[in-house]
């Protein structure tokens, strides 16, 4: 954590063995304040000698996987046993981001913090009497260990190494999302105290150099440099508009980052409101994190209570109010017209563009967030705003047929190939990768020849996508043609209907893909050879004509599945034929007798009457009935309906 | 999942937007607490929340109808939501999807005759690594395949049933 160090370095009226406790009360006290940067502390240096805590992931994600029986168990198990009570302490914490280890526990005790994974009730009375009573390890479902002592986790294992090298989601599954104590000793407010001192010693070059800094991660301007001038200068009241929405319909970055470190978004934007003298900000929420919007609320309102949001805020002159916004879902929410519409009351019409707004102005909670790593250097900061200081990092949704799939950090440059492989344990079952879709539904394909390509500004723009959000692994038993069809679909739904090319478009592209994911009957054969043309000239119009991102971006899938897999295209079109198996209406379904015991669950069910056969006897599918709607095949208890 | 507790013209929606201050531009929030509490939005509510607001009831349609936030018509007594997200769909959420509409007779969005089961899709649903999955009145069901969905329905069938009488 070499950044975190230079955090310590500048002078102070304290010093380093009599640090300003709380940075609560630094900033309370009168000028001049103190110039100490806030070292934060990770959660576990705050623990008591003999103590053992036990923290458990209640993210979203943990709770799916069972985290609360789990939770639950060692409460009740903790309460029957005096000796445990006294000794044991137990925490809830966010998402540690690696979904498929879920659910977490980690376990501090003397010098060491032991993570486990996928605990269930089983395993978690095999950790209670094997390693919290007696010392013991169990021999699996460790996920990794992390030594208190030793910040450079090399040596140890690679789970102390990531967590160390985790920026933006630094505190992420570490600290209890629901306690401002926690998020305060892990070093929390000390952007915010940077920012208000500037605030309140004037110097306006700063907060810009700043809010420059903050704003352009990755060297590329999330907004253009001259409106955020513009901003800061406007006078009157001014909204910063946070979007906690995702970055594509895959991803689940974002509701990591809201359930795991809600104060940090929070923070940071209270951080952006006031370098840019923002007299409020508003928390755009996509209303499915409701798990989320808790947690925020909550950090709200807590924060109220310090004295840090409100009229006046610490005796400033300033007031800052944050309100938390159940806005619109993030698929129709590409432009930031819909939200500033929504935060007005009006039916968003997306197509107008443009970052701000009159008073408002949107940000990505990626750069809040980055903003609050950013500015925990601002308090001792004397010439440049310390960009550089900080490692570039990406934080990305890996999902699909991938080993370990989760929300991870990982650095800015690092190859797909490390991403897939190293990060997410490599492709699920061994199978063989066969493409990468990055960027959700309106994500483009990557082959797997290309796997070494690194995550960065060229990858963008390459795909043709303004950030990165999630990566779905596909393998050999995908299909893209079926990809794109369903990503078309989904992007047709949340199409807004203002334009033609995208309301209309993308209908008959879902429609035409649609024809060529099933078998075609006599005259619609003619037409089923033209789709493969028709296909592409279409899409590029699309992409050339929509009034916005959202429908010139939703042909992207198709547009690069047409590139790189125009083979799998043409099978299906001219040989009638899924090559990875999965459009069942190309399909042919049949039962095999030998299996079949006549229960007749799939003869009650065949919407097309297809299937023949007395009960106790074996059963029989018509062909010349069959839909091949796939229905027969999920719903036999036997596995007797195969398909070919 | 909230329940569709009421279709009772009767019933004071106000109390639900007591703390919003009357200005339009919390007319989001307030259709959102509105359908959380009812698990839907009547006309009545509407009208409520335009009369709130100060807003024409006009404008509040025009938001209301607007994506697929919001439901117009009351939910079922027993709510299916399947999962659509990424994970779930590559794992086979699409026929999970198939039969249940096969077996209910209603297609996704739909509600049934009798107001027994409304069928949703939605998007990831937070338990991928348990794809497919679904949520049934609010309890996940992961790791589907077609005859589970068939066993879970009838135990909801029966609960329904028993509950009637
Ligand atoms: S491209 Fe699609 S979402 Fe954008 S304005 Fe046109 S219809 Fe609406
Ligand atoms: S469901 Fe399976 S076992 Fe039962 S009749 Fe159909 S094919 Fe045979
Ligand atoms: S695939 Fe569908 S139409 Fe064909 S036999 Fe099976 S249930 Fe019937
Ligand atoms: S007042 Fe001393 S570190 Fe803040
Ligand atoms: S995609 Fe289904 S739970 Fe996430």
């Amino acid at each position: 954590m070499v950044w975190k160090e230079s955090l310590q370095e500048a002078a102070c009226t304290h010093s380093q063995s009599d640090p300003c406790p709380v940075v609560l009360d630094c900033l309370r006290s009168a000028e001049p304040l103190c110039e100490l940067r806030h070292n934060g502390k990770t959660p576990w240096q705050a623990a008591e000698e003999n103590q053992v805590v036990v923290r458990i992931g209640l993210g979203s994600c943990g709770i799916a996987a069972g985290a609360k029986k789990t939770y639950n168990y060692f409460k009740s198990q903790l309460a029957k046993s005096g000796e445990l009570k006294d000794r044991v302490v137990l925490k809830k914490t966010g998402c540690l981001g690696l979904c498929s280890h879920e659910v977490v526990v980690s376990v501090e005790k003397s010098d060491r913090v032991v993570f486990f994974k996928n605990v269930n009730i089983e395993r978690a009375s095999e950790i209670l009497e094997l390693y919290i009573q007696g010392d013991s390890l169990p021999e699996d479902g460790v996920l990794g260990i992390v030594r208190k002592d030793q910040e450079d986790g090399q040596k140890i294992g690679s789970l102390q190494a990531y967590l160390n090298s985790r920026v933006l989601l630094q505190n992420a599954g570490l600290i209890d999302p629901s306690s401002f104590d926690e998020y305060l000793a892990s070093g929390g407010m000390a952007a915010f105290a940077g920012a208000l001192k500037m605030q309140r010693r004037g110097e306006e070059g700063r907060m810009l150099s700043a809010i420059l800094a903050a704003m352009s991660k990755s060297g590329d301007f999330c907004i253009e440099k001259e409106r955020l001038v513009e901003f800061k200068e406007r006078s009157g009241e001014k909204t910063v508009v946070l979007r906690a929405l995702e970055q594509d319909t895959s991803s689940f970055t974002v509701r990591t980052i809201l359930e795991s470190d809600p104060y940090s978004a929070v923070e940071g934007l209270m951080v952006i409101c006031v370098l840019l003298g923002a007299s409020r900000g508003l928390v755009f929420l996509d209303p499915k994190f409701k798990n989320a919007r808790v947690l925020l609320e909550d950090a709200v309102c807590q924060l109220q209570e310090a004295g840090l949001l409100g009229e006046e805020v610490l005796g400033s002159g300033f007031s800052l109010r944050i309100e938390v916004f159940p806005g619109l879902e993030s698929a129709v929410c590409a432009e930031d017209g819909a939200v500033f519409a929504a935060v007005l009351g009006d039916r968003p019409k997306p197509g107008s563009s443009g970052k701000a707004q009159g008073g408002s102005l949107t940000c990505h909670l990626e750069d809040a967030v980055y903003a609050v790593r950013l500015g925990a250097l601002w308090p001792g900061w004397s010439e440049h705003p310390f960009k550089g200081e900080i490692p570039e990092t990406q934080v990305v949704s890996l999902l699909g047929r991938v080993e370990n799939a989760g929300c991870i950090e990982v650095p800015l440059g690092t190859s797909l190939r490390e991403i897939v492989y190293d990060y997410g344990g490599g492709v699920e079952n061994r199978k063989v990768l066969k493409a990468l879709q990055i960027g959700g539904a309106s994500g483009g394909f990557l082959p797997a020849r290309l796997i070494d390509t690194p995550l960065d500004q060229g990858l963008l723009q390459t795909l043709g996508i303004k950030r990165f959000g999630s990566i779905l692994v596909l393998d050999q038993d995908c299909c893209i043609v079926d990809q794109t069809y369903y990503s078309l679909k989904e992007m047709s739904g949340h199409s807004c209907g203002l334009c033609i090319p995208c309301r209309e478009g993308l209908f008959r592209l879902v429609e035409m893909l649609g024809s060529i994911k099933r078998a075609g009957q006599g005259p619609e054969n003619l037409k089923r050879f033209q789709i493969l043309s028709q296909l592409e000239k279409l899409a590029e119009t699309i992409r050339d004509t929509s009034r916005c991102s959202h429908g010139s971006s939703a042909v992207t899938p198709l547009l690069t599945g047409l590139t790189y897999f125009k083979d799998e295209f043409r099978a299906h079109i001219f040989e009638e034929r899924c090559p990875a198996n999965q459009c069942k209406g190309l399909l042919k379904f049949k039962i095999d007798a030998e299996l079949c015991t006549g229960c007749s669950i799939c003869r009650e069910r065949c919407p097309e009457d297809a299937i023949i056969g007395q009960s106790k006897f074996s059963h029989f599918i018509i062909e010349d009935r069959c839909t091949s709607c796939g229905i027969c095949h999920e719903v036999c208890p036997f596995g007797a309906v195969s398909f070919s | 999942m909230a329940q569709s507790k009421t279709n009772d013209r009767s019933v004071d929606f106000s109390a639900a937007l007591q703390g919003y201050p009357r200005d339009p531009k919390y007319l989001l929030p307030v259709l959102y607490k509105l359908q959380e509490n009812y698990g839907f939005l009547s006309t009545e509510m509407l009208q409520e929340a335009a009369r709130h607001l100060g807003v024409p009831v006009g404008k509040v349609y025009s938001l209301a109808t607007f994506g697929e936030e919001f439901r117009l018509e009351p939910l079922g007594r027993c709510v299916i939501e399947v999962c659509s997200g990424a994970c779930c769909r590559i794992k086979g959420s699409g026929g999970i999807l198939s039969v249940l509409e096969a077996e209910l007779g209603i297609k996704a969005g739909q509600t049934t005759q009798n107001g027994a089961f409304t069928l949703l899709e939605a998007s990831c649903i937070d338990a991928c690594a348990l794809a497919p999955a679904m949520r049934v009145n609010g309890h996940l069901y992961g790791n589907l395949q077609g005859g589970d969905v068939l066993r879970i329905i009838k135990e909801y069938e029966l609960l329904q049933k028993s509950s009637a009488k």
